[in-house]
């Protein structure tokens, strides 16, 4: 039933370590980490480090810092796109955001105070549909507002959600990814159930101890083809399907053979009409937690088969840490910004491959490659798995040049 | 829609009623319940019965009330399809839920809890449910779902949007059979800040399109519904309460609601290829609040014109309050059980209709209307709005 073809035309990031796309694929291609130490949270826990962004100069006070972050990567996403300076397309444009704290920070604000002016004020920045709500009202966007609240993968269902409205005819733009924030929620959270690095992010690695939180927003423009090419507009790459799917297993742990993941990503796959041979590489979730990693490199070898071994990976979360709700989007876009460098950057911190990680891991100084297909994938709390598939597009590239 | 998909499975947990026959009892008396002694009202949710959970004690002490009131609506849904507690192949039946409000309560229950004992005293229980994904998280496991997973919080239309979210990924061919609904749980600090917003009602009675309605009245309540293609339904011999013969989703500013309903049930229309002439009922989203009963009265003279003013409409929030994103849900199980069984509710307490509201509103006991086509509105308060069109399925 769906007809469409649909394309990313426009990348925003807010990440620790760049505040533009442009600023994220240099940062890659020189492994440049954003991580630092924090004392924000107390220095309770045993975590000292996180990806904390610096937004110098923003002016929006009013609404959340998540909000803030995802205004942020929503705005040079529509500059990227070249859709900010053009009329006629607001009216039907919609905006699918995932976030898996969401506006944690105004509910703690909420929590802390007195006043009940105040309280009344934050009130509509607590639900987390806020973000989706702040982004639509900022670039007058008139089509539908959805949020996906869905731990670690919630950017990405997200984006699969925008992928079939547009697939499906039923709007021709849509701004999809997520956004997260740091919060005392998380950080707490995390370090009571010691799944928090004290030292680096070191996925895959035999000596990895735990995850470095993050904080960002990232954001695509998703466009129908055809309404891309008529507008003459630059092409990052087609979107050629999506597919999630649950492991019923564990409430925090993934099922030790991934089985969620598998069937997401077969999902993805046969959404996409592509086969396993023709997966160039493979973004994977890669948290550096114990029981994250060999689970899914597990899921890969059943999905990818022979294929596995000659199959590139890695994970992207030493260079921003993991920003939950908004790594799936952000991490999407850094995967495609590699693409379309012929680079696949490197997973920083990854020295001693752990045996029961045995796959072609991306290290060191990264590799250039040519990708022309490449998969996202991310798994969360709650057993949720998202895998997406995306293409470059060196015909519609030409004709929009 | 492309393929036909049925509602195959009902199930509700309400303050006065669990599962769809005592549900449908109380709606069909068109009971709005006592009136509340306190402000705002809330009414307690009654305790859910022991027997839906005796199978899963050991997920259940984990759980948050979002995740057990979810549950408890699932299993009584499932039970209600004729799918004993496996719903068929696991990796073909996936699980949609929307949220309005999602686990904000728990995350304040934990935050509470660290600023008064400091970060590293938070309780890791506590802190696993979060994340609103795990209601579906716990379900799923509970069911062995492995299909779509899906959690979605985009306010009080996230339960009509899992439906529709569902309704997609059978279309895909994603899955056979999704399970999806809508709940919401509240906490002392949320109703304070709804009680903030001034929206609650003073004399805790719902009174919608009333010109003596004062607001709202709130509650918690899951709803859950089972979907799945017409042919695989019949083909096990299922039951099969409606068809989802459309949807609609619609957004844009708060100011502009009206015309978002407007157009979003429109084109549920459009999917169901009938005109509004050709609905027999309506299950309408309004909840008491005179700003969004506007909206919605608007919404719906704009998208139906003069059949607005003729069609039985019928409020089912009157009765058991705004529960948010179980709203939507809990009017398509009431507005699936009105095809099913020729009988559309009623509601008491609006006697006099606002000023300018021309509605053909249903009071009292369910009547014998025998409605083929029926429409389910569900208003977000932020600018989102969804429609769908029901239709009697042919035995």
């Amino acid at each position: 039933m769906s007809t469409h073809r649909v394309v990313i035309t426009g990348m925003g990031v807010t990440a620790a370590n760049a505040l533009s796309s442009g600023e994220l694929a240099q940062a890659l291609v020189e492994r440049r980490s954003g991580i630092r130490r924090t004392d924000r949270f107390g220095g309770e826990g045993r975590a000292r480090t996180a990806g904390e962004v610096d937004l110098p100069g923003f002016s929006d006070e009013g609404v959340d810092r998540v909000s803030q972050l995802a205004l942020h990567a929503a705005e040079q996403a529509l500059r990227d796109s070249g859709l900010a300076s053009r009329t006629g397309w607001r009216e039907e444009a919609g905006v699918m955001l995932g976030t898996s704290r969401g506006p944690a920070l105004s509910l703690e604000s909420f929590l802390r105070s007195g006043s009940e002016q105040a309280r009344r004020t934050l009130f509509g920045e607590l639900a987390f549909s806020s973000i989706a709500r702040n982004v639509a009202a900022r670039f007058d966007l008139g089509g539908i507002q959805s949020t996906v609240t869905m731990a670690c993968v919630s950017s990405s269902l997200a984006i699969g959600r925008a992928l079939d409205e547009v697939r499906q005819g039923r709007t021709p733009v849509m701004l999809a990814g997520g956004a997260d924030a740091l919060t005392a929620l998380s950080f707490s959270g995390f370090s009571v159930l010691r799944a928090m690095s004290p030292t680096v992010c070191r996925p895959f690695d035999r000596r990895r101890d735990g995850m470095v939180l993050g904080e960002g927003a990232g954001i695509l423009v998703l466009e129908e083809l055809h309404h891309a090419l008529q507008r003459g507009a630059r092409i990052h790459a087609e979107l050629c399907g999506w597919g999630t799917a649950g492991d019923a297993h564990h409430p925090t742990s993934p099922h030790p053979e991934g089985r969620g993941l598998r069937q997401a990503m077969t999902l993805a796959l046969r959404h996409s009409g592509m086969t396993v041979d023709q997966v160039d590489f493979v973004n994977l979730h890669g948290t550096g937690t114990l029981a994250n990693d060999p689970a899914e490199c597990q899921a890969l070898r059943e999905v990818f088969g022979a294929r596995t071994a000659s199959l590139p990976v890695n994970s992207l979360k030493p260079y921003f840490g993991h920003t939950l709700g908004a790594a799936g989007a952000l991490e999407l876009i850094g995967s495609l910004l590699g693409m379309a460098r012929d680079f696949i950057p490197p997973t920083l911190h990854c020295e001693e491959l752990d045996p029961r990680c045995d796959v072609d891991v991306v290290r060191g100084e990264g590799r250039s490659q040519r990708i022309d297909v490449l998969m996202s994938t991310k798994s969360a709390f709650g057993g949720a798995n998202v895998a997406i598939v995306a293409r470059r597009l060196p015909e519609a590239g030409r004709e929009a040049r | 829609m492309s393929r036909s998909i049925v509602i195959s499975g009902l199930g509700a947990v309400c303050p006065r009623a669990a599962g769809r026959a005592a549900l449908w009892e109380l709606f069909a008396r068109g009971d709005t319940g006592p009136a509340s002694t306190r402000e705002p009202s809330v009414p307690a949710l009654e305790r859910i019965p022991d027997a839906t959970f005796d199978k899963q004690p050991a997920q259940l002490r984990h759980m948050d009330r979002l995740g057990r009131i979810s549950l408890a609506a699932t299993t009584l849904a499932i039970e209600d399809a004729g799918l004993g507690t496996t719903p068929g192949d696991p990796l073909q039946t996936g699980i949609a839920f929307g949220s309005g409000y999602g686990c904000l309560p728990t995350n304040e229950e934990y935050l509470e809890g660290i600023l008064e004992r400091g970060a590293r005293y938070g309780n890791p229980v506590v802190f696993q449910n979060t994340v609103t994904n795990a209601a579906t998280g716990y379900i799923s496991m509970v069911h062995d779902l492995r299909g779509p997973n899906a959690t979605l919080c985009s306010g009080w239309t996230a339960g009509l949007e899992a439906l529709r979210f569902g309704c997609q990924q059978i279309e895909e061919g994603h899955a056979e059979r999704m399970v999806v609904g809508g709940a919401d749980t509240l906490s002392p600090r949320l109703l304070e800040a709804l009680s903030l917003q001034g929206w609650l009602s003073r004399r805790g009675v719902a009174r919608p399109f009333s010109e003596a309605s004062d607001g709202m009245r709130v509650s918690e309540a899951a709803c859950t519904l089972v979907l799945e293609e017409h042919t695989r339904a019949r083909k096990r011999g299922a039951h099969v309460h409606a068809e989802v013969a459309g949807t609609g989703h619609r957004g844009g500013p708060p100011t502009e609601q009206a015309r978002a309903l407007a157009r979003a049930v429109g084109d549920a229309l459009r999917a169901a290829r009938i005109q509004p002439e050709q609905l027999g009922a309506v299950f309408s989203g309004a909840n008491g609040r005179r700003d969004f009963d506007r909206w919605e009265y608007r919404g719906l003279q704009e998208a139906l014109g003069a059949h607005a003013a003729r069609v039985p409409t019928t409020c089912p929030k009157a009765v058991l309050g705004e529960t948010f994103s179980a709203a939507g849900t809990l009017a398509v199980l009431l507005g699936a059980l009105a095809v099913d069984t020729g009988q559309v509710p009623g509601f008491a307490g609006t006697t006099h209709l606002a000023p300018g509201c021309q509605l053909n509103l249903l009071s009292g006991a369910a009547r014998p209307l025998k409605p083929e086509w029926v429409l389910v509105t569900a208003l977000g308060g932020e600018g989102s709005a969804l429609a769908v069109v029901l239709r009697r399925c042919q035995p």
